[in-house]
């Protein structure tokens, strides 16, 4: 079902709970890290059929100018949208909310290729830069955040901390990270604490 | 203030331009940056720093790292008092506090060194046998237990909650060097070159290990400069991560290392936001372990006094910390090594009154050189006792074979037993240890995982085999790794040493008297526990550890194991090998159980979810209540004052009678799509749902393979190929995970897909008879009985938002659930209570929403536990008799059909007003004599504003064939024993009229 209700503000899990603003030690006047919500997003989970993978794949680059990429544990990205691999013949492709992004799949990603799920307001986006991000996220998780093996493209399901992520990569010191919205506010506080070492910007939501 | 009398010119590796000021018993002392506490306290001519554990002997500084057993103190103050701290490793800050512990009334004078007058009658294992034999079945052990634990023991933590932050991190990598000594700096830039990510920790703030405590030369230079240079090439190199004052402290499978960083321990508190601790987590694909090797003390009468130190101690003191442990030196070994201590005191400027060594005749360059410096030198003899009180003041030598004994005055006895490696890495990881009688030590076992020894840990004493085996291990684990090695490499020049045969000396003969001879200084065991232990039958090393507590301190044996299994091996006629070591298990040295901790404290411990509307009631709530992760209202007070009670109460009744509103976002919400998704929900639930048309919602039961009822909901139809299905709060998850299975493993041929949408949706119910006119505000679709009937669903338009609207009801009244997307829940939410004003609706809480579905006789968590049927709660006819379902085969086995069972009743009290507790049991009369049988219990209990009257929901045996009949619901625990009257568990509308209104 769309997600489009204009003059309707969307209220996110963590609007009351934000602190914007300069926290803990702050060297040189550059953070380790910065910390900035993306919202709204509009985001659609899409799981094809197994026999129908090649051809959802085209119907994806069809509606979102990107394919899915090839291989497991990866994300494909052309302008604002965002394909995130999140388990065999699983994707959850995300946008910033401008257009009724689920109508605009359903048109080409018909029943006979996949399922199609609304998840716009079910997950939280934090962006997540700073030459700290990875020893930030190696605080919460087993996976090798080392630059050599956590690469730009990589989207990995993973707990942080206490919480199911996906994380996503978008370069050597940015990564986006997903997550249930009703743990956002927990999770938020998780990742402003642990980044106090570092020197933390919280920026608005972009 | 004391000045640092002991303090030497010219030596060390002290910053002498930052002096520090600390306290220890709440005197004043200096020390400089990089002192430890001990070694500051050394500077200070402070010898007496501790009591025993048992006997309170005084007790001094015995070593120089991790495996201090006597020196430990009390470190910091307050909140952040740390007990048991060994004053070895406890870096020296400015304004540092430590006390000395185990004392009373101070450390000099102290009471309960009385005990080592009767230290005859109190050996290992006196109090099991004194107190807890005859009086094990009385009081008594409890009482003396209090004056036993006051009597022995060490610190006490202050009770006060620790106020720094602790955090754990992860890291991996191709090679891992634990210990950063001359084997594993070799190792570490060999491996690095290649090109493998290295991780290289080291227990001390600085690396370099025992090259910063030994006057040897590399290339001709002091050792100590090319430690530095090769910790600076290593600093440099990109791939390698450096980690000081990191301690591993256990191995454990796949090569997973675990490690605590002391990242703020150096501070008087943590700086800069940064956590006291971090507890690491290191995979690595190959381990070098370079963790070098442990001197072994020697045993002797009165072998515990101020002022008898590890030889290799006191070379660390004089040469890492430039302090004099004594003026007036004996040296007392069974090895070459410790004749470098004497060279080295030599060279401090102090003499040496004599080596005992307890070798008939060694000879080597090292013995020679000593000799050479006038030093006596008394072979085939060994100390038999030690004189002094507080401070140590002679020795008494005697010849291990015939002669007499003689005095030597001294203030410092420096002992040697020889060194056994660090091998409890190796030995975490199940390879057995090999006993070397060679090098009178035990050896690494063949590896279980992929690492390798070096250096000393491997038995490789000498400074050139460090570096060279090193060098050699850390290339192998790169190629293992899979890197290439193209760098020739030269091991560099050092001196090839050719030391003399160490000679096991486990326990020095008695010379006159029978002094006490400590094997275990920490829990003050004596060779004659041992002895004690081998007469009673006590003979396996892990026996003799658990009867003495030899090696059970919290320095696990690190300088009394080998010694104490030693002696027990003679005792039994047996070699060491036939006798073994005890099992090395992490940690290696005591960890903070803030550490293990980490930040998962407080909020952390355990995370809680939160619906759209969380913050609304949490201003409103009279209390949040957990259900699963989630934290829900309980009861919304009307005024202050109000009790739970009455809040209740009014909510169900204003309800029943007008409207209220309750956040259902918990409920577990599940995407069901495909061609195949009717016939996948019809063989998932227990009733048909193959024709449930769309547009329609219907009651599911679910069943466990077992046939026991699983959990509950309602699936509705969006359209022909999905559903959404709901389910109760504490099984979304496991009804989510059980649906995936049998898509992917038992039904594959299904086409069929699930996503759960609990976290997209808020979902609020609003119930009561004027509910459809609040509801019918915001909605844009016709919800007359006649258009929108009970069980229907259909999508809308509310407040301009796209939802799912259900008139479906837990309450029992008209009522109806909209789903909206998350975001826009509050916002739906205040539309409704603003629509609601008019009605005076009320928000309703847990409370309220059990008492509820307890008056229509709906079951929940409580009757759904696992251990009943649908038949027991009264849903028997829903199991379609026309079609499989999951948990068929065994629904109508004989135990689930044969009465009688006990089954979902209702309960009133006789009297009309006393509530029936939940777990009240239920039994035929007060009168029963025990043993008494019970009939069942209370599930679930309310207050029924519409009858008036308690109630309670109940499983009885024979179920409602007892309807009228008056039983007793006792409950022992609170002391009651109420008549209560069997009636049908539907004690509202029970045909169900106000659903259809």
């Amino acid at each position: 079902m769309p997600d489009t209700a204009p003059k309707i503000i969307r209220r996110s899990a963590l609007d009351g709970h934000r602190h914007v603003g300069d926290f803990g030690t702050i060297k040189g006047g550059v953070p380790g890290i910065v910390i900035q919500e993306r919202r709204a997003l509009s985001i659609v989970h899409l799981d094809a059929w197994a026999d129908q993978v090649v051809a959802c794949g085209k119907a994806i680059e069809k509606a979102c100018g990107t394919a899915p990429a090839a291989d497991p544990v990866k994300a494909s990205e052309k302008n604002d949208t965002t394909v995130l691999w999140v388990g065999p013949n699983r994707w959850l492709i995300v946008e910033p909310e401008s257009r009724d992004l689920f109508a605009t799949l359903s048109a080409d990603v018909t029943d006979d290729l996949a399922t199609l799920t609304d998840q716009g307001h079910s997950r939280v986006c934090w962006r997540i830069t700073g030459p700290n991000m990875r020893d930030l996220l190696a605080k919460g998780s087993t996976i090798d955040f080392d630059q050599s093996q956590f690469i730009p493209g990589d989207c990995v399901g993973t707990l942080l901390s206490h919480f199911t992520t996906v994380l996503h990569c978008r370069g050597d010191d940015t990564v986006d990270i997903y997550a249930a919205r009703s743990f956002a506010v927990d999770l938020d506080h998780w990742l402003t604490s642990s980044s106090l070492e570092y020197g933390l910007w919280v920026l608005e939501p972009a | 203030m004391s000045n640092q009398s002991n303090r030497l010119g010219g030596f060390g590796h002290i910053n002498r331009s930052k002096p520090i000021k600390f306290s220890f018993d709440g005197k004043s002392y200096m020390g400089f940056e990089g002192d430890t506490l001990a070694s500051a306290l050394m500077a200070n001519d402070v010898k007496l720093v501790a009591r025993s554990f048992k006997y309170h002997r005084p007790r001094g500084i015995f070593s120089a790292g991790a495996e201090e057993p006597n020196a430990l103190v009390s470190l910091r103050e307050g909140a952040r008092q740390e007990p048991n701290t060994r004053a070895t490793v406890a870096e020296l800050y400015d304004g540092l506090v430590a006390n000395s512990q185990n004392r009373w009334p101070n450390l000099k004078y102290d009471t309960q060194a009385i005990n080592q007058l009767i230290a005859k009658f109190i050996p290992a294992g006196f109090y099991y046998k004194t107190f807890m034999g005859p009086f094990s079945s009385t009081k008594m052990w409890m009482i003396f237990e209090g004056f036993i634990r006051k009597a022995a023991g060490m610190g006490t933590a202050s009770g006060l909650a620790d106020p720094d932050r602790y955090e754990r991190s992860q890291a991996h990598c191709d090679v891992m060097v634990i210990g950063a000594g001359p084997a594993g700096l070799s190792a570490a830039l060999t491996a690095a070159e290649t090109g493998a990510r290295v991780v290289l920790v080291d227990e001390n703030p600085v690396l370099g290990g025992r090259l910063r405590q030994e006057r040897m030369e590399i290339d001709g230079k002091p050792a100590y400069d090319w430690a530095m240079a090769t910790a600076a090439s290593l600093q440099a190199m990109p791939n390698v991560r450096i980690l000081t004052r990191t301690t591993a402290f256990g191995y454990y499978d796949d090569n997973l290392i675990g490690c605590i960083e002391k990242v703020a321990d150096h501070f008087p508190v943590p700086p800069d936001n940064l956590p006291r601790q971090r507890w690491w987590k290191i995979r690595a694909k190959q381990v070098v372990l370079a963790t070098g090797a442990l001197e072994q003390p020697l045993v002797f009468g009165n072998n515990d006094r101020p002022g008898i130190m590890l030889a290799g101690a006191v070379r660390a003191y004089i040469n890492d910390f430039g302090v004099l442990p004594g003026r007036r030196a004996v040296i007392f070994t069974n090895n070459d090594d410790a004749y470098r201590t004497a060279l080295d005191l030599l060279a401090a400027g102090a003499s040496v009154q004599a080596v005992v060594d307890a070798r008939s005749a060694p000879e080597s360059d090292l013995i020679n050189a000593v000799r050479a410096k006038g030093v006596e030198i008394l072979m085939g003899h060994a100390v038999t006792n030690t004189h002094g009180h507080f401070a140590l003041q002679s020795v008494e030598v005697t010849p291990l074979v015939g002669g007499v004994s003689r005095d030597i005055s001294c203030d410092l006895l420096a002992i040697s037993g020889g060194w056994q490696p660090a091998l409890h890495l190796s030995s975490q990881t199940g390879a057995k240890a090999v006993w070397n009688p060679d090098s009178c030590c035990f050896l690494p076992g063949a590896p279980k995982w992929a690492e390798r020894s070096a250096g000393s840990s491997a038995g490789q004493f000498s400074l050139y085999a460090c570096l060279s085996e090193g060098h050699v291990r850390g290339v192998e684990a790169a190629v293992a790794a899979g890197f290439k090695s193209e760098k020739s490499w030269t091991v560099p020049t050092v001196e090839i040493e050719k030391p003399a045969r160490t000679e096991a000396l486990w326990e020095a003969p008695d010379a006159g008297g029978h002094p006490k001879k400590f094997v275990d200084h920490q829990d003050d065991v004596s060779s004659d526990d041992v002895r004690l232990a081998h007469r009673e039958g006590f003979i396996s090393v892990e026996h003799l550890k658990r009867y003495t507590t030899l090696g059970m301190g919290t320095d696990q044996g690190k300088t009394s194991n080998i010694t104490g299994l030693a002696i027990m091996a003679s005792l039994r006629g047996e070699p060491i090998q036939a006798v073994g070591t005890t099992t090395f298990r992490p940690p290696y040295t005591p960890i903070a159980i803030g550490a293990m901790g980490g930040s998962e404290i407080g909020q952390h411990y355990r995370p809680r979810r939160r619906t759209p509307m969380q913050d609304w009631h949490m201003e409103r709530a009279g209390e949040m209540l957990p259900a699963g992760m989630w934290e829900r209202p309980r009861h919304y007070p009307a005024h202050k004052g109000e009790t739970l009670r009455e809040a209740y109460i009014r909510e169900t009744a204003q309800t029943r009678k007008s409207a209220g509103i309750c956040d259902v976002t918990t409920l577990g919400k599940i995407d069901v799509q495909g061609p195949d998704a009717a016939e996948f929900l019809n063989r998932l639930y227990a009733n048909g749902f193959a024709k449930l048309p769309v547009g329609k919602a219907r009651y599911g039961l679910m069943l466990r393979e077992d046939g026991y009822v699983y959990d509950d909901g309602t699936t509705s139809r969006l359209s022909e190929n999905h559903f959404v299905m709901t389910t109760t709060t504490a099984n979304a998850v496991p009804v989510m995970a059980k649906m995936e299975y049998y898509l992917q493993v038992v039904w594959p041929d299904l086409k069929v897909k699930i996503v759960s949408v609990t976290e997209q949706y808020a979902a609020i119910a609003v119930a009561g008879p004027n509910s459809r006119k609040i509801m019918q505000k915001i909605v844009d679709l016709d919800i007359s009985n006649e258009a929108f009937p009970f069980m229907g669903c259909a999508p809308c338009m509310a407040a301009g938002v796209p939802s799912r609207l259900f008139r479906i009801s837990f309450s029992g009244e008209l009522a109806f659930e909209i789903n909206v997307p998350s975001d826009y829940g509050q916002y739906i939410w205040d539309a409704l209570v603003e629509a609601g004003k008019e009605f005076d609706m009320v928000p309703y809480g847990l409370e309220a929403l059990g008492n509820m579905r307890i008056e229509k006789g709906h079951v929940a968590g409580s009757e759904l536990d696992g251990r009943t049927t649908a038949e027991d709660l009264g849903l028997g006819k829903m199991l379609s008799k026309q079609k499989d379902f999951i948990g068929k085969a065994l629904a109508y086995r004989e135990g689930f059909v044969a009465d009688p069972r006990k089954k979902l009743v209702g309960l009133v009290p006789v009297d009309g007003k006393s509530s029936l507790p939940n777990g009240s049991q239920i039994i035929e009369s007060a009168d029963s004599k025990p043993p008494v049988k019970m009939l069942g219990h209370v599930t679930a209990n309310g207050f029924s504003p519409e009858l008036n009257t308690p109630m309670a929901l109940a499983l009885l045996e024979g179920g409602l064939t007892h309807e009228g009949d008056i039983v007793i619901v006792a409950n022992p625990l609170k002391g009651l024993s109420i008549p209560a009257k069997v009636t049908n568990p539907v004690f509202v509308d029970p045909e169900g009229k106000r659903l259809h209104a």
